[in-house]
C-alpha cells in the first residue's frame, strides 16, 4: 500500500521564500502509514552536517531529499542520496521549482520515483496529534582530556543508558518504565494506556480547564516530564561478568581529566496514541541523540579551548516558523557574539530568516511547570475573537508576558499603568532573544530614570507616573532599543494613524505603548480596513487588578479590539514604536 | 499501650539453660520492632570478659559486676551480623533477685551504653527509630520472667509484657543483590586524604541514593502504607483469595530503581589527575520481615541492610590496615570482608559474618558461635554468598593500563574482627596447656 503524505505547512512557507537552488534533506516522522514530513535541512555545499538529527527530538528522522530550483534532477543521484533513509522503505523526494512555487513530491517505490499527492498539516495539527516527551537527567561522566578518550567514554556511556539498565520514570503519575526482559514492562498503571491518555488524566484539571475556557480549541506543545532511574538490583542472578563481593581499587594517574555531570535535557515527539509499553526505545533514542549532541560539544570546544573549555549547556527552542524543537549546546563560556556564525550556519540549513534572532540563549523555550500557577500570561490575546473590521490584521509577532497593575503583590493601582506596559514591551524583546535582560523592575525603571539624569533622585521608591518619552529613555538605556515616536493631539486623531501602525507591526512587530494626558496602554494590533478607512486596536490593559484568569482578561475585555472611540477625544497621546534591530 | 514482645518458646528454655549454669547472667535480645510489637529471634548470652592474665574468667555475682562497655561492644558487634530490620531490641537478665523492682540504676547505665556504642559506627543503624530498649529479666528466686521497657535519653520506665509463643513467628523472606558500580572521581585538593575518607563520602552518597531510590517488590510498585504480605497479591475478589501459606516460603525479589540525578548539577571540573576510587561488586541482602510491616518499613530494612553490611565490612578493613596503608599513595586493591550467611539454630533466619580473603568458613563458624552463644552444626552451613572475587583480574587489566605499580593489599592475618576467634583461641589454649599441666602432674 502506497503510504500518504504530508508535508509540514512550515516546510512550505519556508520554501515559498526561497530563492535559491539548493539539494538538501528531509526529517519527518512515521506513523503507521503515513510520513509527516516535519523538517528540511539545506546542505552546505559539498559537506553535509549529518549530525543535525541529533537536534530534533528522537522520532524524528531522516526520510528523503528535496531538491529546489528550476524543476530539474539528476535522478541517478537522487536515488542514491534515498538509499541513505533507513526509517521508511519508501522514503520521499520533493522537488521545488522556484519559479511558481510548485511542489512535487515522490515516493522511492521498488526502484521508482512515483509522483504522490500530499496534503499540507498545520502546526495545531501536529500538536493535536503528537506531544513531547522531555528527559532530564545527568550521569557522571569522566574521561581523560584527549580527543580518542572523550570519544571512548561517550561511546561507552550511551552504551550504558542503552543497556537496559536505566528505568523512565513518569514521576508526577508514578509510572515508570523498566523496559523489555522484564515481564511487564511498565509498572506503576494497570493495562498498557497509551500517552495521550496518561497526559489528559495528569493535565487534569488546571490544562484541560484553561483550553475548555479559550474560545478556540488551540493546543499547547505538550510536554511529559521524564526522569531516569538506574536498576542497581540484579534480582535474576543473570550478569556478564564475574559476581564477588564489593572491590575497592584505588587509581592515580596523571593526566588532565575532564569530570562532568553529563546533562541528558532529551526530546522526542510521540503520536499520543502510542502505548506507554512502546516508549521505552524512543526515550532510550532520544537521551543516545542527547548525549551525542554533547559530545560532539565537549569535543568541539576542547578542540578550541583545550583544558581551557567550559562547561556545556543544553537549550531547547521551538522556533515559530519550524513548529518543533531544535536543540542546540552552547559552552558557558561562549557569549552570543562568538556564537554568531553557529548560529547563521542554523539559520542558514533551515533556511530561516536572518532578520531575527531564533537561536539566542534568550530565546530558549521556557517550560512550563505545571507549580508555577499564577504567573504572568503570555500572549493572553491568543484565542480572542477576530475584529470584524474586515480590514488587514497587523499584529504584534512573537511572544510578550501580560504584565498589568498588582502583579507581585505591589499595589501600583492608580499609578503603575505605563511601568508594566514598559514591562510587556521589555519581555517582547527578552522573549524575542534581543536582549538576555531580564524584565526590568520598578525600581530598575526608576533607577535608571535618575540615572541619566531625566529624574530627580528622589523619584526612586517614589509613586509618579511616566509617560512614553520615559519608556523610551528606559529601553534605549536599558535594553539599547531605539523606539519612533508618534503624537497625535487628540483621540480622535488616532483614526488616521492606520497606515503607520499597520507598518510598524508588519516590519517590527513589537508592542506598541501608548500614554500622553491620561492612561497608558500596550497596543498589539491593528485592523485598517484601507477601504473604508475604520481602524480598530487590539489593546492590552494594564489596568487590570485581578488575578491570571484568562478568561476573565478576555471576555470583560482587558484583551480586545477597540473602536477609535476607546481614546478621549480631549486628551492627547505619545506612542513609543520600538524599532526592532535586524540580525540574528 | 503497653509494649509487647513475643517470641518461640524455646527462648525460654534458653534462659533456664543458662540460669542454671550461672545465676547472674547478661545478654541481648536480638529482633524486629514492628508496629509496637517486639518478634524476639534469640537471645544471646554476652561472653565472659576476657582478662588478660588468662586466669578463668570472673563470673557475675551480682548485677553492679556487669561491665557496661563489655556489653556495649557486645551489642555493637552482634548488630554487625544481623540482617536489616533486625535489631539488638535490649537486653536479658538473670539474676536471683528481681532486677526491675526497683528497676535497677546499673541497667539504666548498661543500656544508656548500649544505645551509644551503636550510634558509633555510622550506618549501623543500631539503634530503631524509638529509642525504647527492652529489658528482660528472669528472677531464678520466683522463677518468674519480667519485662520493662527503657526509654534512653528521656530515661522514661514503662511497663512491656512479654509472651513466649509455641507457634513460630511468621517472616516474609526478602532478598537483594545490589550491584555497586560506583566511580569516584578524587578531585586536586582531595587527592592527599586518606582513601578512609574518600570511602565515607561515598557511603554518604551511597544513603542518600538509596534513601531517594524506587523500591518495587516481586515487580510491584506498593503504596508506602501497605503490607508486606499483600506483595503479590493482586487486588482479586474475595472468594477467590490465594492462600498466603505457600507465598510465605518464597523469597520476594527487591528491585531498586536509583534516580540518576545529582544535586550538583553544575559540576564541570578539568583537573590534572585522573585519580579515581571504583567501587565494585554485589551486596547479597536476605532479610525477613513481619509480613504486616509497611513497604516504606521494608524498603527501609532494604536500605539499612545493605548500608549496615558495607559500613560494617570497611570497618572492619580498615582496622586490618596498618598505618602506612591508610594514607598510601599508590595504586591498590582493597578487599574489604565478604558476607557469609549463616541460619540461626532451629530457624530459617540467617545472620551474616564477614571473612577476610585467606578465612575460610570455620573462622565464621567459630566467631558467630561464640558471639551469639550459638552451635552451628556444620561449616556447610556457613553459605559464601558474594563470592570472592579473583584479584588477579584486576592487577592484569591494570598492568595493560600502563599505570604505575599495582600492589596487592595483604590483609593482615590477625585483625579485631577476629577479636572473638583470637580469644576463643587463646581460651583454647589455656584449657589444652592446664590439661597437659594436670597430665604431667599426674
Amino acid at each position: 500500500m502506497t503510504p500518504s503524505l504530508k508535508i509540514s505547512q512550515k516546510v512550505i512557507d519556508r520554501l515559498s521564500q526561497e530563492k535559491l537552488n539548493f539539494f538538501g534533506k528531509l526529517y519527518g516522522i512515521v506513523v503507521k502509514n503515513n510520513l509527516i514530513v516535519i523538517e528540511l535541512q539545506v546542505n552546505e555545499g559539498e559537506e553535509c552536517n549529518n549530525s543535525f538529527i541529533n537536534s530534533l527530538p528522537a522520532e524524528i528522522y531522516l526520510c528523503g531529499v528535496i531538491q529546489t530550483g528550476d524543476g530539474l534532477y539528476n535522478e541517478q543521484s537522487i536515488k542514491e542520496s534515498l538509499s541513505e533513509v533507513y526509517v521508511t522503505d519508501n522514503p520521499v523526494f520533493v522537488s521545488y521549482k522556484v519559479e511558481g512555487c510548485q511542489i512535487t513530491a515522490s515516493f522511492y517505490i521498488n526502484g521508482q520515483l512515483e509522483v504522490t499527492k500530499f496534503t499540507p498539516i498545520s502546526e495545531q495539527e501536529i500538536l493535536s496529534q503528537f506531544l513531547y516527551t522531555r528527559l532530564t537527567t545527568s550521569v557522571p561522566f569522566t574521561s581523560e582530556l584527549t580527543t580518542n578518550s572523550i570519544k571512548e567514554s561517550f561511546t561507552n556511556l550511551r552504551k550504558n543508558v542503552s543497556s537496559g539498565v536505566m528505568t523512565f520514570g513518569f514521576t508526577q503519575n508514578n509510572i515508570y518504565l523498566l523496559g523489555g526482559d522484564t515481564e511487564n514492562g511498565v509498572v506503576g498503571v494497570t493495562g498498557n494506556p497509551t500517552i495521550g491518555e496518561i497526559c489528559d488524566e495528569s493535565n487534569d484539571p488546571a490544562e484541560g480547564g484553561t483550553r475548555k475556557k479559550r474560545s478556540q480549541q488551540l493546543y499547547n506543545v505538550d510536554v511529559f516530564e521524564v526522569k531516569m532511574l538506574k536498576r542497581m538490583t540484579n534480582e535474576n542472578g543473570l550478569s556478564g561478568g564475574k559476581e564477588h563481593a564489593p572491590l575497592c581499587v584505588l587509581d592515580k594517574k596523571q593526566c588532565k581529566t575532564i569530570t562532568i555531570m553529563a546533562t541528558i535535557d532529551a526530546l522526542a515527539i510521540i503520536h499520543r496514541q502510542t502505548k506507554i509499553a512502546n516508549l521505552y526505545e524512543i526515550i532510550v533514542e532520544s537521551a543516545v541523540r542527547s548525549l551525542r549532541l554533547l559530545e560532539s560539544a565537549v569535543l568541539e570546544g576542547f578542540e578550541r579551548f583545550e583544558d581551557k573549555i567550559s562547561q556545556p549547556e543544553i537549550f531547547h527552542f521551538y522556533p515559530e516558523d519550524c513548529g518543533h524543537f531544535v536543540t542546540q549546546i552552547y559552552l558557558q563560556g561562549d557569549d552570543e557574539e562568538s556564537l554568531l556564525q553557529q548560529r547563521k550556519k542554523l539559520h542558514q540549513e533551515l533556511s530561516l530568516s536572518q532578520e531575527k534572532p531564533i537561536f539566542r540563549r534568550a530565546n530558549r523555550f521556557t517550560f512550563k511547570n505545571k507549580l508555577q500557577v499564577g504567573e504572568p500570561l503570555i500572549n493572553p490575546h491568543l484565542g480572542l475573537k477576530l475584529s470584524d473590521n474586515g480590514g488587514n490584521i497587523s499584529l504584534v509577532k512573537g511572544k510578550y508576558t501580560y504584565y498589568h497593575y498588582c502583579q507581585n503583590r505591589m499595589d501600583d493601582n492608580g499609578w503603575g499603568c505605563a511601568y508594566r506596559s514598559l514591562q510587556t514591551l521589555a519581555s517582547w524583546f527578552k522573549n524575542q532573544g534581543y536582549t538576555h535582560k531580564d524584565v526590568p523592575t520598578f525600581k530598575d525603571i526608576q533607577k535608571c530614570l535618575v540615572d541619566i539624569g531625566d529624574k530627580p533622585s528622589n523619584f526612586i521608591g517614589s509613586k509618579q507616573w511616566i509617560g512614553s518619552t520615559e519608556v523610551n529613555y528606559v529601553l534605549n538605556t536599558l535594553l539599547g532599543i531605539t523606539s519612533k515616536i508618534l503624537y497625535v493631539s487628540s483621540g480622535e486623531e488616532m483614526a488616521s494613524k492606520g497606515p503607520e501602525l499597520v507598518s510598524h507591526f508588519e516590519n517590527h512587530g513589537s508592542p506598541v505603548m501608548i500614554g500622553g494626558g491620561v492612561l497608558a496602554h500596550t497596543i498589539l494590533g491593528v485592523d485598517y480596513n484601507s477601504q473604508s478607512g475604520n481602524l480598530r486596536f487590539l489593546i492590552l490593559d494594564p489596568h487590570y487588578t485581578g488575578s491570571e484568569d484568562l478568561h476573565t482578561i478576555q471576555t470583560k475585555g482587558w484583551c480586545g479590539w477597540k473602536n477609535v472611540d476607546f481614546w478621549d477625544k480631549t486628551a492627547y497621546y505619545n506612542m513609543c514604536l520600538p524599532q526592532v534591530p535586524r540580525g540574528i | 499501650m503497653v509494649r509487647s514482645a513475643v517470641s518461640d518458646d524455646r527462648l525460654l528454655s534458653y534462659l533456664h539453660t543458662i540460669a542454671k549454669q550461672n545465676p547472674y547472667t547478661v545478654g541481648l535480645i536480638l529482633g524486629q520492632s514492628s508496629s509496637g510489637k517486639d518478634y524476639v529471634i534469640h537471645f544471646a548470652k554476652t561472653p565472659p570478659i576476657q582478662s588478660q592474665d588468662a586466669k578463668d574468667p570472673p563470673r557475675l555475682t551480682a548485677i553492679n559486676d556487669i561491665d557496661e562497655e563489655w556489653v556495649a561492644d557486645h551489642a555493637r558487634q552482634a548488630t554487625r551480623t544481623l540482617p536489616g530490620g533486625m535489631y539488638v531490641l535490649g537486653i536479658f537478665i538473670v539474676s536471683l533477685e528481681d532486677a526491675l523492682n526497683p528497676f535497677s540504676p546499673k541497667i539504666k547505665g548498661i543500656l544508656n551504653c548500649v544505645h551509644k556504642h551503636l550510634e558509633s559506627q555510622k550506618y549501623l543503624f543500631g539503634n530503631t527509630a524509638s529509642n525504647e530498649k527492652l529489658v528482660l529479666n528472669y528472677c531464678l528466686t520466683t522463677q518468674q520472667v519480667t519485662c520493662k521497657s527503657f526509654e534512653v535519653g528521656v530515661g522514661s520506665v514503662k511497663p512491656a509484657e512479654f509472651k513466649f509463643l509455641a507457634s513460630p513467628i511468621r517472616w516474609a523472606q526478602i532478598h537483594c543483590k545490589y550491584q555497586m558500580d560506583h566511580v569516584y572521581h578524587i578531585s586536586d585538593n582531595e587527592s592527599d586524604w586518606p582513601l578512609k575518607k574518600h570511602i565515607g563520602i561515598i557511603l554518604d552518597i551511597m544513603n542518600k541514593n538509596l534513601k531517594s531510590s524506587i523500591y518495587l517488590f516481586d515487580g510491584e510498585l506498593k503504596d508506602a502504607d501497605e503490607s508486606v504480605e499483600s506483595i503479590g497479591k493482586k487486588k482479586i475478589s474475595r472468594n477467590s483469595k490465594l492462600s498466603g501459606h505457600d507465598d510465605n516460603f518464597k523469597p520476594i525479589h527487591v528491585c531498586i530503581l536509583q534516580p540518576c540525578e545529582s544535586g550538583d548539577l553544575n559540576s564541570f571540573e578539568i583537573s590534572d589527575s585522573g585519580n579515581q576510587i571504583r567501587i565494585f561488586g554485589n551486596v547479597v541482602s536476605k532479610l525477613w520481615l513481619n509480613p504486616k510491616l509497611s513497604i516504606s518499613g521494608a524498603s527501609e530494612s532494604v536500605m539499612q541492610d545493605i548500608l549496615r553490611s558495607m559500613s560494617t565490612r570497611l570497618e572492619m578493613h580498615w582496622d586490618s590496615l596498618t598505618e602506612e596503608e591508610h594514607g598510601e599513595d599508590m595504586n591498590s586493591v582493597h578487599e574489604p570482608p565478604r558476607r557469609v550467611l549463616i541460619n540461626l539454630p532451629n530457624s530459617n533466619i540467617a545472620i551474616s559474618d564477614y571473612l577476610f580473603p585467606g578465612e575460610g568458613p570455620h573462622d565464621a563458624k567459630i566467631s558467630l558461635e561464640e558471639m551469639l552463644d550459638i552451635k552451628i552444626n556444620s561449616e556447610k552451613d556457613v553459605v559464601d554468598a558474594e563470592g570472592q572475587a579473583d584479584l588477579s583480574d584486576y592487577y592484569n587489566e591494570a598492568a595493560e593500563t600502563e599505570s604505575e605499580e599495582m600492589i596487592p593489599k595483604k590483609t593482615l592475618e590477625t585483625t579485631p574482627s577476629l577479636y572473638y576467634i583470637g580469644a576463643v583461641l587463646a581460651l583454647f589454649v589455656l584449657i589444652l596447656s592446664l590439661g597437659l599441666h594436670f597430665i604431667q602432674g599426674n
